[in-house]
């Protein structure tokens, strides 16, 4: 972080604003995030993709409103050695691309209050560590998306592990408007 | 202060070292108990402005080529503020969509004349025409219909300063998350992160009216 701001009038009450995200934090802990959890015997969703160590589920992606989309998935590491995601496509967009969100600070405000984007290339998979994409925590980006994706349909997901190879899973496109799905 | 947290623990860590840095840093009062106190006693969901920031002054270009005098044309109306733009993956259309949800189901007499206005904080391609496209996914079933606003960067950087959010960096990608709502006396009473949910921003939309 750069040097000491002072607070100028007519700043948003900042501190206040940490404090309020310190308890949001904890109150969604378990939804949010590029959350790592550890569960020695893991009960897989219905709708979970299981190959090799790996398994993906809850994939789903928000209805973009211009041509740049966001889809969100968590996967879990169910076997006994380390696997890492290495590359993420979609047949839907010219690219992709795995992000860390809101992590960087902006202009001293304690870095909670920004959508900033972190691309995040590999990720390690400890044997049973679960990572979960969620809004405003991270996201695999989709640029480049042509057409509309209709809410109520599907797009592919393509993630490229080193060990398990390449996982598709089915993302169902949600509206705008829908609420972000829990678990 | 750089920061890549992975971790519920470390992020909510982190949040706590921020705040005893913050208090020590500015050596004012309120510290950890007394916030989370007003926090608990809040009637809102959102984030409860104190003190309550007035509503900004600054003059943009709206989706359709028109000036547009925030303070002025918005004076005395309910109005939602927030500083994004269209390419966004996540946070934004994120709480665009809630909002959006939020005043589909709320009160006739607030959706009725609340104004949405959206400030790019990527005007190289958020042009008028770009934003009346983006909005148009966000209020087709409204009856007040939001307002984008572009204009210079200098410019679109004045607004943020006067609304107190943090300036946007990296092209207009990393940029405060908060959407500020003005009750009708011209001051916000709340504010919504990104993540708060359409059925939060509902129950505080007639509690920060005024
Ligand atoms: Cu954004």
């Amino acid at each position: 972080m750069s040097a000491e701001q002072q607070p100028e009038p007519g700043k948003l009450p900042v501190r206040l604003v940490i404090a309020m995200l310190a308890v949001i934090v904890g109150a969604t802990a378990l939804i949010v995030g590029l959350t790592r959890t550890d569960t020695a015997e893991p009960t897989l969703p219905s709708d979970a993709v299981r190959q090799g160590g790996i398994a993906v589920y809850g994939a789903y992606v928000r209805e973009p409103a211009t041509d740049t989309a966001a889809a969100y998935f968590a996967m879990t590491n169910v076997g006994d050695s380390s696997d890492t995601l290495v590359a993420v496509s979609s047949p839907v967009s010219t690219s992709a691309m795995l992000h860390d969100v809101g992590k960087d600070e902006l202009n001293g405000t304690g870095g909670m209050d920004s959508g900033s984007m972190t691309p995040t290339p590999e990720v390690e998979l400890k044997p049973g560590e679960t990572v979960t994409l969620a809004p405003t925590a991270g996201h695999m980006m989709l640029e480049g998306v042509s057409g509309t994706l209709e809410p109520g349909s599907t797009v592919n997901l393509h993630l490229v592990f080193e060990n398990a190879g390449t996982i598709t899973v089915k993302a169902h496109v949600i509206a705008l408007t829908d609420p972000a799905p829990t678990s | 202060m750089y920061r890549r947290i992975r971790t519920v623990a470390a992020l909510l860590a982190a949040a706590l070292v921020a705040l005893t840095g913050c208090s020590a840093a500015e050596d004012s009062g309120g510290g950890v108990a007394d916030v989370t106190a007003v926090n608990d006693n809040s009637a809102y969901r959102g984030i409860e402005m104190q003190p309550e920031p007035p509503r900004p002054e600054f003059t943009l270009t709206d989706q359709n080529g028109d000036t547009y005098d925030f303070g002025a044309q918005t004076a005395d109306t309910p109005t939602i503020l927030y500083f994004g733009y269209t390419h966004c993956p996540d946070v934004c259309p994120l709480i665009m969509g809630q909002v959006s949800s939020a005043l589909s189901q709320a009160p006739d007499e607030i959706k009725s004349e609340l104004q949405v206005v959206f400030v790019t904080t990527d005007p190289a391609t958020d042009k008028p025409a770009v934003l009346g496209d983006y909005l148009a996914k966000f209020d087709a079933d409204l009856p007040v219909k939001y307002i984008g606003l572009t204009g210079s960067l200098d410019e679109v950087e004045a607004a943020q300063e006067a609304a107190g959010v943090p300036v946007a960096e990296d092209g207009g990608k990393t940029h405060s998350t908060m959407a500020i709502y003005y009750g009708s006396a011209n001051k916000s009473h709340v504010a919504w992160l990104a993540n708060t949910s359409a059925e939060d921003i509902l129950h505080d939309l007639p509690i920060g009216v005024k």
